[in-house]
């Protein structure tokens, strides 16, 4: 670690080595991640892993369109298997309401150049054999959609940064953060004081601490999430499923990963529970009967970090020249990764990203101007 | 690298040798949470019961280290593997005893 750079990213999670590897690549390589632990400890390696486009508000379906198609080359570009693979989502919908619903969801959808399209119970059973066609009316399929493995994407991203140039530092606490009249900042870590000319807070569920650290008052709730894996099996699942909070996938390792909300709002611990078990093995074995036979492995949970429109929090803070949001992702933070890491990123070189995210800025809040995502799952 | 380490299981379930452990230390996954993850041991059906303490005898050894120097990874439900069925019940299944 020196003691001076020019951009300092808290947060060693996908968004803050995301971040900085698209500025390395642009050429803007003085730059540090601090990590209070292990890299993908937080949020990123608790996640599902699914990765989709298939959202109800527009600004989402484009910011994941062009994710989705990084992600599709994510392994030859940081030269490392990241495990990306377009398995498709599945959602499945057993109520009239929720068919028409989302007929009027793929309108929007194809619109933005997401193409999914329904399917009835016949075609969803040919993408999942496995299938119970009496759990549902029809389906919602997309097939651009899919998963990766985070801790490969985090090792993929870490090793393609430092090869570049960027410093990363692990079990290391940012507990301070000062602007300077010079329009600098001074990161106090507990491994020594940073200058820095930007920071980029990162932190997933302790962005809001941050960002308090600089008079930033983050509208964020915790929810707690949990998620349980299977012991390895052949390959016989196919897509992604989702029907209301309910998701699951096989990951390539052969797992069946997912899991459903537990209303656990405003959570202050990622203890996991005896209940969420049962409430995943009934919903689960609802739509894949065959599921009941396998064995359950473990069981984990972390936090959802929610904002008051389930949007995250991306781009500069008005009143704090040269701090930069990237967090508040309400459950999708892996999946926006890659774009997330390219937008920042030109804005923190360039001043202004490829693709227009004003409305994704902090400013939003004050202005009233809230955006609307009805599809958060889990 | 000797024979033995490459010949070494070190990870049943997920077949990984003593030397493949030490490769990693060597590329810089020094602590036992991200070593555990680059490497994938301890993430089969006996969740690391046999491997855990193998592998951070083997981190100790080659970082200098003492065992209590090294941050061990949670211990997650269940103890061993249950199937997905039994929860569908619940509690009752329990009660049902």
């Amino acid at each position: 670690m020196r003691s001076r750079y020019d951009c300092v990213i808290v947060g060693g999670g996908i968004s803050g080595l995301a971040i900085a590897y698209e500025l390395a690549k642009r050429g803007y390589k003085d730059v540090a991640v601090l990590e209070e632990c292990y890299l993908g400890s937080g949020s990123t390696g608790r996640c599902g892993s699914g990765i989709r486009a298939q959202f109800t508000g527009s600004d989402q379906i484009v910011l994941l369109r062009e994710a989705e198609e990084m992600w599709s080359h994510l392994s030859e570009e940081l030269g490392y298997d990241i495990h990306f693979k377009a398995c498709g989502y599945l959602f499945l919908w057993d109520t009239p309401e929720l068919v028409e619903q989302a007929k009027h969801n793929v309108e929007f959808q194809n619109k933005h150049g997401v193409m999914s399209r329904i399917v009835d119970r016949q075609e969803a059973k040919e993408i999942c054999p496995s299938l119970n066609t009496d759990s549902f009316l029809a389906g919602q399929w997309y097939d651009k959609d899919g998963m990766a493995f985070p801790f490969d994407t985090v090792t993929g991203y870490a090793q393609a940064g430092r090869r570049l140039g960027v410093d990363i530092l692990t079990t290391t606490d940012v507990f301070g953060v000062e602007s300077t009249a010079a329009h600098t900042f001074t990161v106090h870590t507990t491994q020594g004081n940073i200058e820095t000319k930007n920071v980029v807070n990162a932190a997933g569920p302790g962005s809001k601490a941050i960002a308090a650290m600089l008079g930033v008052d983050l509208p964020y709730r915790l929810d707690k999430h949990q998620i349980m894996a299977t012991e390895p099996l052949e390959q016989f699942l196919g897509p992604m499923l989702v029907k209301n909070s309910l998701y699951y996938l096989q990951t390539h390792r052969g797992n069946v990963v997912g899991g459903t909300d537990t209303g656990d709002k405003n959570a202050t611990d990622i203890d996991c529970t005896f209940e969420f078990l049962t409430k995943f093995a009934r919903e689960a074995t609802e739509i894949v009967p065959r599921l009941a036979g396998v064995k359950l492995m473990r069981q984990w949970a972390g936090y959802y970090v929610v904002s008051p429109d389930a949007h995250p929090v991306l781009g500069p803070i008005d009143q704090v020249p040269g701090f930069f949001q990237a967090n508040g992702y309400s459950g999708h933070g892996f999946m926006m990764g890659p774009i997330v890491g390219r937008l920042l990123a030109e804005y923190i070189a360039k001043g202004k990203p490829s693709i227009d995210i004003e409305h994704y800025n902090f400013r939003r809040f004050a202005r009233g101007e809230l955006l609307t995502e009805k599809a958060v799952i889990g | 690298m000797t024979r033995e380490d490459e010949k070494t299981i070190a990870c049943r379930c997920e077949d990984i040798s003593v030397q493949e452990i030490k490769d990693a230390i060597h590329e810089g996954y020094a602590d036992l949470q991200s070593l555990k993850r680059y490497v994938k041991f301890g993430l089969g059906p006996c969740q690391g019961k046999t491997c855990i303490l193998l592998a951070a005898q083997i981190l100790a050894r080659e970082m200098g280290q003492t065992l209590d120097q090294i941050m061990t990874p949670t211990t997650r439900p269940p103890v061993d593997p249950v199937p997905i069925g039994f929860f569908v019940k619940g509690k009752e299944a329990d009660d049902e005893k």
